[in-house]
């Protein structure tokens, strides 16, 4: 398998001004010297909740942000600094889905032109036959060839966000970001989209980075998984690592507050206390500890290394052996 | 007695392509010290159903039937004046975004205290003991610097733990909680599942919790009410129905939900259902269901089927008449 994406000691901080001169007084350090790879064909998801900095990374990621520092290297190039001519190469071979599929389409145009615009973007479109383009990519997210001629309030919400990944696959990238692609959508329209990208992944090859909120999804789509909070991944792993073997007490809170359909589990549900920390004021050390239970001493004065567990499997918090005993325990 | 019985409940609106029938007979319980849930997609009429127990419904609905009763008195032949009586008072609310809920230019105290002295009539000194008393209920630790913070200064989850003390005020028999955690985040939205739970062991209220997800449904309620274009296909014990769902649209709303995989097993596709919710100013003849069901049967073309009671939960489909194969 070749690497696709690699991401290198990704740094976002955004400064925090203040003051009668409006200085620079700190940092919001939204993402924090995060790395990782995402093989070819395979999808790779990124879980946490508001506030953890997901979102920030996967704009940062697309150039939607300029990062601070780090590498963004995809197919062997890095892109964190691409500018012109760069950085419209960079558009064609990685495009975006996001949550909300009737905020991201322009209501003045219709499907049609809608699907079409990143082709006109990268200069690409003038030798195409335009409407047979459009009809083969709504056809390839199942949508009828008639709906180009369609406004986005004309559609359902799942028919809208077909049109985004119709618009996203337009320009044949290698990766598509998926940006909570289906919060927006009712259960049995979420399950249509999901499929559909799993076809069009067998069908294309075609690489996943996919950020959610809700685990279910994570663990329904993803090869490989990375667990953030506050700005930075706390473990990464296989989704058999994560959501099997888990080292992480973040993880395993956010498993634990995961409603799962089926046979309830014979685990003792673990809840965090409080919410998460305010990015001006982070805490001191690991900045999961004022809501950990296994938190001691040096939590609170450092932040833990990053360990390898075996097979690739990542994890940062100082009390691992714990967490694993209790975890196990607890399964009984 | 139940502490809320819906009969025979008939309700339309009026639309621009006519009359929209959504209720033509919708029968539903909650009992004393119960949480029932009513789960279902955007558009099934589950809010509607809140709404209409307490009388807040858009100017363009009508009911036309059937009768709501609280505590063995019909709701539907209060005035407005008695309604507001048990409205907020007797029958509380929660809705969805807290930061919408509570006004942005009055501190939260001052809010919770013009609530207490509205309903139960208490001020000063005694109606701040109480609001601290609540905010203490729900688990919110610095209760003063909460009374003095204005909404937007609180995280939603505690905006969300407020809003609940707000509803506890009074002391109701019945608190209608419209999607109180979709807009927080998970291991929030358990804490606060986690304290609803708990204020319901504490007090003696029932609850009517409406929500999109069937999972949360399960974690949280003694008995779900699955709703389809305005009709209960399927009622009966939480388990039970996510266990072993027996209407057809039951076990497609089951089955369509993404989980983990297990260790090593390949991505198969969700089970979906082909086919949209129906325009209901036309509704097809029969079962509302029929046209998107694999099971379908010409009667369920031709009639409304009845409740029948298969395997602990009363499912409003003829796959369960007696005789008929079960799926």
């Amino acid at each position: 398998m070749t690497k696709m994406l690699e991401v290198d000691r990704l740094t976002k901080h955004y400064p925090l001004r203040g003051g009668l001169l409006n200085r620079v007084k700190g940092r919001i350090k939204a993402v924090d010297d995060v790395s990782f790879d995402v093989q070819e064909g395979t999808t790779f998801g990124i879980a946490g909740e508001s506030g953890s900095g997901k979102s920030t990374l996967c704009m940062t990621i697309a150039k939607l942000l300029e990062p601070t520092s780090g590498n963004i290297v995809l197919e062997g190039k890095d892109y964190a600094r691409a500018k012109g001519q760069e950085l419209r190469e960079f558009r064609t071979k990685l495009q975006i889905v996001f949550q909300n599929p009737l905020s991201s389409l322009d209501p003045h145009m219709t499907v049609g032109p809608i699907v079409l615009e990143p082709l006109k973007a990268s200069g690409r479109l003038s030798s195409l036959d335009k409407e047979k383009a459009v009809t083969d990519l709504l056809e390839k997210v199942g949508l009828a060839g008639s709906l180009a001629t369609r406004y986005p309030h004309e559609l359902s919400g799942g028919q809208a966000q077909r049109v985004s990944i119709a618009r996203a696959l337009s320009v044949s990238p290698r990766l598509l970001l998926l940006d909570e692609p289906t919060s927006a959508l009712d259960a049995s329209v979420q399950a249509q989209i999901l499929n559909l990208f799993n076809e069009l992944q067998r069908e294309l090859g075609i690489t996943y980075l996919l950020v959610s909120h809700d685990l279910s999804v994570i663990g329904h789509m993803c090869d490989q998984v990375a667990i953030m909070y506050a700005g930075k991944f706390v473990e990464t792993g296989s989704y058999k690592q994560i959501f099997y073997a888990a080292n992480h007490p973040y993880t395993a809170a956010l498993l634990g507050s995961t409603h799962m359909i089926g046979p309830p589990e014979a685990e003792e549900r673990f809840v965090l206390r409080g919410e998460m920390p305010s990015p001006r004021n982070p805490p001191s050390g690991c900045t999961l500890h004022p809501r950990c239970p296994f938190a001691t001493q040096v939590c609170r004065e450092t932040y833990p290394e990053v360990a390898d567990v075996g097979g690739g499997h990542l994890a940062a918090c100082h009390n691992r052996e714990a967490v694993v005993a209790a975890l196990s325990a607890a399964r009984g | 007695m139940n502490l809320v019985e819906i009969e025979g409940l008939r309700l339309s609106f009026q639309t621009e392509r006519g009359q929209l029938d959504l209720f033509t007979s919708l029968n539903l319980s909650v009992g004393e010290r119960e949480i029932l849930a009513i789960v279902g997609e955007s558009g099934s009429g589950k809010s509607t159903l809140a709404y209409a127990v307490v009388r807040l419904l858009p100017g363009n609905a009508g009911i036309l039937g059937g009768d709501i009763r609280f505590e063995g008195k019909s709701l539907l032949a209060l005035k407005e004046s008695e309604m507001a009586k048990v409205r907020g008072k007797r029958i509380t609310m929660v809705f969805q975004d807290p930061g919408t809920s509570l006004n942005p230019v009055f501190r939260v105290g001052e809010q919770m205290l013009r609530v207490i002295k509205n309903n139960i009539g208490l001020e000063g000194e005694p109606a701040r003991r109480h609001a601290v008393q609540l905010l203490k209920e729900v688990e919110l630790a610095d209760t003063n610097q909460v009374m003095e913070s204005f909404p937007f200064e609180l995280s939603g989850g505690m905006q969300q733990r407020v809003m609940l003390a707000i509803a506890l005020s009074s002391n109701p028999r019945l608190i209608i909680a419209d999607e109180p955690t979709s807009a927080v985040d998970a291991t929030i939205q358990m804490q606060i599942l986690r304290l609803l739970q708990k204020m319901k062991a504490d007090r003696e209220f029932s609850m009517i919790l409406i929500t999109h997800s069937i999972a949360v449904a399960q974690d949280v309620s003694d008995r779900i009410a699955v709703m389809y274009a305005g009709d209960i296909v399927e009622e009966g014990e939480a388990r039970s129905i996510v266990r072993s769902p027996k209407h057809p649209y039951t076990q497609a709303l089951v089955r369509c939900i993404p989980q983990p995989r297990k260790p090593d097993e390949p991505k198969v596709p969700l089970q979906i259902v082909g086919g949209q919710v129906p325009d209901l100013t036309r509704p097809p003849p029969g079962c509302r269901f029929n046209p998107r069901c694999p099971y379908a049967m010409d009667i369920c073309r031709r009639e409304k089927p009845s409740y029948y009671r298969v395997g602990g939960t009363n499912a409003l489909c003829f796959l369960y008449r007696e005789g008929e194969g079960q799926r």
